[in-house]
Formats: structure tokens, sequence, C-alpha cells
């Protein structure tokens, strides 16, 4: 689902927001600083505080997030499926080496320690408007 | 009373509206701008009709909305609370989200993005006021408060 | 049915798309082994770097670009060269785990930055909220080599056999410049670099080796220039010491030792020697009598003359106990046991003269006590030699023949000199002796013949040659052996004689 029409969206270059709903349909949105590509069915968040979204997931699997090129603006809704974390992969790597060279750049360095990477399936993608 | 250090975000700040659907899913839109009725601690959010759609049914079948508004400098909040009803805006208010709309498309070439893709995006005037009681407001800015409650009333 | 033109075009547009990168890659790979071959050709480092990073610039458009190594303790990287940057920054620090090119180096794996300058105002952003609401301790922001308003960064880890040499990091102002092509062309001329930086390294390692080792050949040679100037210096050093021992050495030890002849260790050996002995008899009484500088002065004179008489018969003075002197013949240098014997005897008598004389001088300098000495003398084995420790050598004498010349000392009358029986046996031709008392000495198993000495034969028989006599009116000394003229001697006596003729008496009568 994911294509290389996709990947400018998926570098962190603007920002994309999320909205997860409790166990009770309590909406939450929020906007993060990237969503990390994984392949073509899969994305990933970073998971660094336990915050209201991560709760949600906990108790609802489901979310709705919104990706933008940066150089055209165009925005895809993701319809997606938590799948699982990851600590010991790859990807936690590039995350957690990302996140440590700007927080360090910053004098933060060991003031974000990344929990893990959350892995969400996509069930769907679709450009915004269509 | 919603707190006045919030009303800059919600008005001049960038919006997406969140809500959840009878069996879980969510959806959101964006906003271009919003108004404030103190008196009654309600906020309308103006949004394009034609990409609200799944939003407003899942208002009308749940009632239950979150609105996260945020500024360039990254000063954000969320509101949360219960959908009252969609109506026309005002002149007032399509004339603040023309201000707002231009003062975005300057933002958001100044981060280096094309003018043009821009101007797409911030060119249409909202037609639709999305209208909701506020609940509950959190402090949303990056940081360690972020997720913390602003008390108001 | 498919219409063939445009089938035909887009077959077309294909080809030439196909065309093009296979044109553009041919390019890259040509260009690729271009910067290689300068790169290898030279063995500078710096150089190296430098001319890579133009080339790159010439051919790729990095504009802005920067080589850094890591540093010997691994905890941080240095700025080896730099193109397009305002400073040249070379030397400048990046500590490992910081920032892009810190954390490249950390984790060994290349990053490409798209946005920095939005993220770090997120993170700024972050930071000052850490810094309103919390009391967490922040740390200082480090400014980092590199574009102030850097968005677009690739930075490379530059390996070699798994071991990291250095970052290459190339970076721009432009938001999202670099692409995976990029990343890739980067790779691959990061990994040239890497193999060029390090034999360039070793060759400066090399270098500097040898350019050490040049310097030391020029110190070598500086040390040998001067140390003609050091061996003066040092002797001078040495003379002024060993002066300065001289005091603590009789004069013939420090000759010998000096001369090389004996070696300064502790090295002692049994020899015949004749052992001298003397003390101040009274001189005890003096010490609560006299002031103490008159005493010292006293001493100081005493044992000065009878120092020199020692020196002069060729005697080792072994040490002064107060008032009293040991001194031995025979060591080191021997002149034969005879010889030594008789040179000590003699050494003693002229102490007894030399001894008078100092009578009458202490005697007008109000010292109204006159001073005795007693001597003894013994011949016989001792253990002679360096004795102590390594620090603190004593070259002396021990032995029963010493203890011996003691006792005679203390058997000895006052300015008396007395002598066992074995330096008797020795000296009996030219000492002329009176037989003493047999004495038992501790050591010993039977008693000792002593001699008392008289005179020395040679004296004596001067003595019998010479005519000294003292009558009132007349006072007559006649030394036949020292009269050169011996007529002009018969004339004055002659004359003498006529005038002491006696006067004659006229008798009156008888025939």
């Amino acid at each position: 689902m994911i294509t290389d029409e996709h990947q400018p969206c998926l570098q962190g270059m603007f920002p994309s927001w999320l909205t997860t709903c409790s166990a009770a349909g309590e909406p939450n949105t929020t906007v993060i600083s990237q969503i990390w590509y994984v392949d073509e069915e899969h994305v990933a968040l970073s998971f660094q505080f336990f915050n209201k979204t991560k709760k949600n997931i906990a108790e609802n699997p489901y979310a709705f997030a919104t990706i933008v090129n940066p150089g055209t603006l165009e925005m895809y809704n993701l319809e997606l499926e938590f799948d699982h974390s990851e600590t010991d992969s790859e990807l936690f790597d590039d995350m957690d080496m990302k996140l440590e060279a700007i927080a360090s750049m910053s004098g933060m360095s060991g003031i974000f320690n990344l929990k893990a990477a959350d892995v969400y399936k996509v069930k769907s993608l679709k450009e915004l408007g269509s | 009373m919603i707190p006045e250090q919030t009303l800059e975000a919600l008005t001049n700040g960038f919006g997406h509206m969140g809500s959840a659907s009878v069996d879980l899913k969510t959806a959101h839109t964006d906003t271009l701008s919003a108004s404030v009725d103190p008196a009654n601690d309600t906020v309308t959010s103006f949004v394009l009709s034609f990409l609200a759609g799944p939003v407003l049914e899942n208002f009308k079948s749940t009632g239950r909305v979150s609105y996260f508004v945020g500024l360039p400098s990254h000063e954000s909040y969320q509101f949360k609370g219960q959908f009252i009803e969609t109506r026309q805006l005002t002149e007032d208010e399509l004339a603040h989200s023309e201000q707002f709309r231009n003062a975005a498309q300057e933002n958001l070439v100044g981060m280096g993005i094309p003018a043009e893709p821009a101007a797409q995006l911030f060119g249409t005037a909202p037609d639709l006021g999305i209208t909701f009681k506020v609940e509950k407001i959190f402090k949303q800015t990056p940081g360690p408060e972020a997720g913390q409650e602003l008390p108001f009333n | 049915m498919p219409n063939d033109a445009s089938a035909t075009a887009a077959d077309q547009i294909q080809l030439n798309d196909l065309t093009k990168r296979l044109e553009r890659k041919t390019k890259e790979v040509e260009i690729i082994q271009q910067v290689s071959s300068k790169i290898n050709a030279t063995l500078d480092l710096e150089n190296i770097a430098k001319a890579m990073l133009g080339l790159m610039d010439e051919f790729f458009g990095f504009q802005h670009a920067m080589i850094l190594l890591l540093d010997e303790g691994e905890e941080a990287l240095r700025v080896l060269a730099t193109h397009g940057y305002d400073e040249e920054g070379v030397g400048a620090r990046v500590k490992v785990g910081m920032g892009v090119i810190g954390m490249v180096a950390k984790r060994r794996k290349l990053m490409r930055m798209a946005n920095l300058g939005q993220q770090r105002a997120y993170m700024q952003t972050i930071r000052q909220q850490v810094k309103q609401t919390t009391d967490t301790e922040l740390q200082d922001e480090v400014p980092l080599p590199g574009l102030a308003d850097v968005e677009s960064q690739v930075a490379i880890p530059m390996m070699l056999e798994e071991e990291l040499v250095g970052v290459f990091s190339v970076e721009s102002q432009g938001v999202n410049i670099f692409d995976k092509g990029d990343e890739m062309l980067i790779g691959i001329l990061a990994n040239q670099a890497a193999i060029a930086l390090q034999h360039a390294r070793l060759f400066q390692r090399e270098q500097q080796r040898l350019q050490e080792l040049n310097e030391a050949h020029c110190e070598l040679a500086d040390l040998n220039a001067n140390l003609e100037q050091k061996v003066e210096e040092r002797t001078a050093e040495l003379l002024e010491l060993s002066a300065k021992l001289a005091k603590y050495f009789s004069p013939q030890v420090y000759d010998s030792i000096f001369s090389g002849k004996l070696d300064v260790t502790i090295q002692t050996q049994r020899k015949p020697l004749t052992v001298f002995f003397s003390d101040l008899q009274g001189f005890t009484e003096l010490t609560e009598r006299l002031e103490p500088e008159v005493l010292t002065e006293l001493l100081t004179h005493y044992l000065t003359e009878m120092s020199e008489v020692a020196i002069r018969w060729g005697g080792t003075i072994d040490k002064f106990i107060g008032d009293a002197i040991l001194v031995f013949f025979g060591d080191p240098v021997s002149k034969g046991n005879r010889e030594d014997a008789v040179a000590c005897v003699s050494m003693a008598v002229e102490m007894l003269e030399r001894l008078e004389s100092l009578r009458s001088f202490w005697r007008e300098r109000g010292v109204a006590r006159p001073l005795n000495v007693r001597i003894g003398i013994h011949t016989g084995v001792c253990t002679v030699g360096n004795f102590g420790s390594e620090d603190r050598l004593d070259y002396t004498v021990i032995g029963n023949g010493v203890n011996l010349a003691s006792r005679l000392e203390s058997n000895s009358d006052p300015n008396q000199i007395l002598i066992s029986e074995d330096t008797y046996l020795l000296v009996k031709q030219h000492v002329r002796c009176e037989q003493g008392e047999a004495i038992s000495v501790k050591g010993v198993s039977h008693p000792v013949q002593t001699y008392q000495v008289i005179e020395l034969v040679n004296a004596s028989a001067r003595k019998d040659t010479k005519l000294e006599e003292v009558i009132p009116g007349l006072s007559l000394a006649l030394d036949p052996f020292s009269l050169e003229d011996h007529e002009a001697a018969r004339q004055l006596l002659s004359t003498a004689l006529k005038w002491l003729k006696p006067k004659v008496k006229k008798s009156r009568g008888k025939k």
C-alpha cells in the first residue's frame, strides 16, 4: 500500500497527526513529528512516553493518521491497527539513533529514552480529498 | 471560562478535530481556525464540509470530540468535549479564517514549503462550523507538561 | 488493439530514460575511478582529505563537506579537513555520540537528515519547557563543527576491516537535498577515503618515527660535542671532592686510592706491620685547666707537628684519638720489614725531640705543665685494609699487634719509647736499647719482653765524633765531620792555647 510516492511523507519532514480513542470511545488527537516507514504494509511510531495515545492503543488498537508530503503538501489518511512493539531491531536502532542525534545537539542527551518502536498495520491508505 | 492563554492557538493555530465511531474506529479533519464563545464555553471550528464527512458522522453517533490546536512555536492544546451542532459561519468568522489562512501560507513558505501547494491547501475558505462544548483542556506543548490538564471553570 | 504508434513512443521514452540512466551511471563510475586514483596518489593525510573534498564538490556538487578521524582514545573525532566552510575548523573535536556525526561514529551506521532546522526547533521547545517546568539539569549545548543553519546532512562512517577510521559528512542549507543515490555515492567515496587515510596514517606514523630517530640522532651528536666539556666539569668536581676527602685519609692511603693502586672496596689483608702508639701524659688534667680555645690550639699544634714527622718518615697515620696517635708502617707501601721498623723507631725519636721544642713553646705561652709523651712500638702480623660499610670505609689496622703496641705505650715511661722484642730484633743494629720488663698482654700466651729505646746508633756514633763542652768562660763545639777548613781550625785553637799559656814563676836560689 505504501509506495515510493509516499516515502517523502515518512521522513519526518512534516508533522503527522494521529487520532486514537479509548475503549469508552473518547477520542484523542495529537501531532507527532514522524511516522516511520517499515514496509509496504506497516508503519511505526516511536514510543517514548506513557501518554494518552499509548493508553488508548492498549485498550483499542485502531488509529487514524494523516501524513503530509512536505514538497507538495499532498496528504494521505491511513487507517492503522496496532501490531506489535519492537525493542531489538534495526527499526528501533534507527529511531533511537535519530532521536539521540537530535537530542544531543540540544544538550538533551539521555532525556529521551526510546522505549520501543510500535509497529502498526496499514489497513487503508487514501489520499485526502479523494 | 476558556483560559485566555489558549485563545491564540485556538484562533490562529493549525487545528485537527478528531472523532470516534461506535466501533472504535477514529477519524479526524483539519480546521481553518476557530472561534470561541466564552459565555458558554463552546468552541466552533471552521472546516471544509467535503472533507469533514466521516468526522461529522462520528459526532452524530457518539458525540465525543477531541480538538488539537498548535502554533508554529509548538505551543499546543487539546480540547475535549461534547458535540453540539454544526452551523454556518459568520462574516467575522470567515474574515478571521482568511486572515489565518494567509498567515498559515506564509508560515509554510517560511518553513521551506513551496508557495503553490501552500496556497492550494489554504486557499479555500471553510464552509462549515462545528460547535462543541469544552469539558476539558490539556496542555500539549512538547515537554514534560504535555498531557497535563489545564484547569478551567 | 493497442495503438502501435503510441506503443513505440512509450518504448522510445523508456529507452531514452534507460539510456540516460546508463550514461549517468557510467559517468559516475568514471568519476569515482578518477577520484579514487587521485586519492591514492598521495600519502599525505591532510592533503588527501582536502583533495577528496574538493573533487566531491567539483564532480557531484557537494558544497559543504568534512572528514573527521577517530581519535586514538576512540572517544572523540577530530576534523581532518573541510571544504566549503568559512572557518577551517581543522582540529575541532566532536565527541562520539554527539550530534549526527557523533551518532554515526557511535553506531557505525549512516544517517541522512532532511530537515534539521525543524527538528532542532522542536527540541528547543522541549528544552525550554524542561528548563521552565522541571529541575532537570540540562547539559550545555555544545557547538558542533558544520553549517550553523544546516538542514540536510549525510554522514557516513568510514570503516576499514570492521574498524571505524572516521566519519564523512556532507551538509546543505537546503531542506531534503540528498537522496538515496547521494547516500550510495558518498558511501563509495567514504570507503575509498578510509583506505587511503589508513595508508596515509600509517605512512605518517612511519615518518614521525623517522623524525624521532633523527632527532635522537642529533641529540646524540650534541651530547658528544658537549661531552668533553662535561668531562672537564665533572673532573673539576671530582678534584674538589677528593681534596675534601684527603683530610680524612692518611696521605699514603689517599694517594693509593687515587693512583688506583688501592681499590676502594672492603678489602683487607694480613701483613707484617710495625705499629706505633703514642699519647700525651697529663693531657686530661690540661683539659680541665685550660680554656677550650687554648686547648684546641695546643692539641692541633701538637698533632700537626707529629703528623708532619710521621709523613716524612713514610708512616701511615691511622687515626688520632684525642691526643693519642696511631701510625703504622708497611702498608700500603713497604720498604721491607726491617726498614719499616727502623723508620718507625726513628720517627718516634724525632717526635720526642720535636716535643721538647714544643714544650718550651708552650711554656712561654703560659702552659706551665709540661707535655710528656708515651710511645709503644710493635712489629707483627696485623689485618689491614678497608673496614666498614659500603658507604663509609675506614682504612685501618686491627689485630693483636695493635693491642700489643697499645699496651707497650701504656707501660712506657714518660718521654720514652718502649718496643717489643719483635721490633728490637729488627732494629737492634740501628738502635741502642736497654732491656725492660716482660709484660703480660691479653691475647698473647707468654709475657712479652720489652726494650727501651736509648738512642739511634748512627746518632750516637755521630755523637762520639763531636766535642761539645761549656765551662764558665769557654764554650767549645767541634764537629770534625762538618769541619771544612781543618788548617783554620788548628790555627784558631793554637791562638786560643797561646792565650791560655800558663804564667811562668821565676825561682830565687839554688842552682
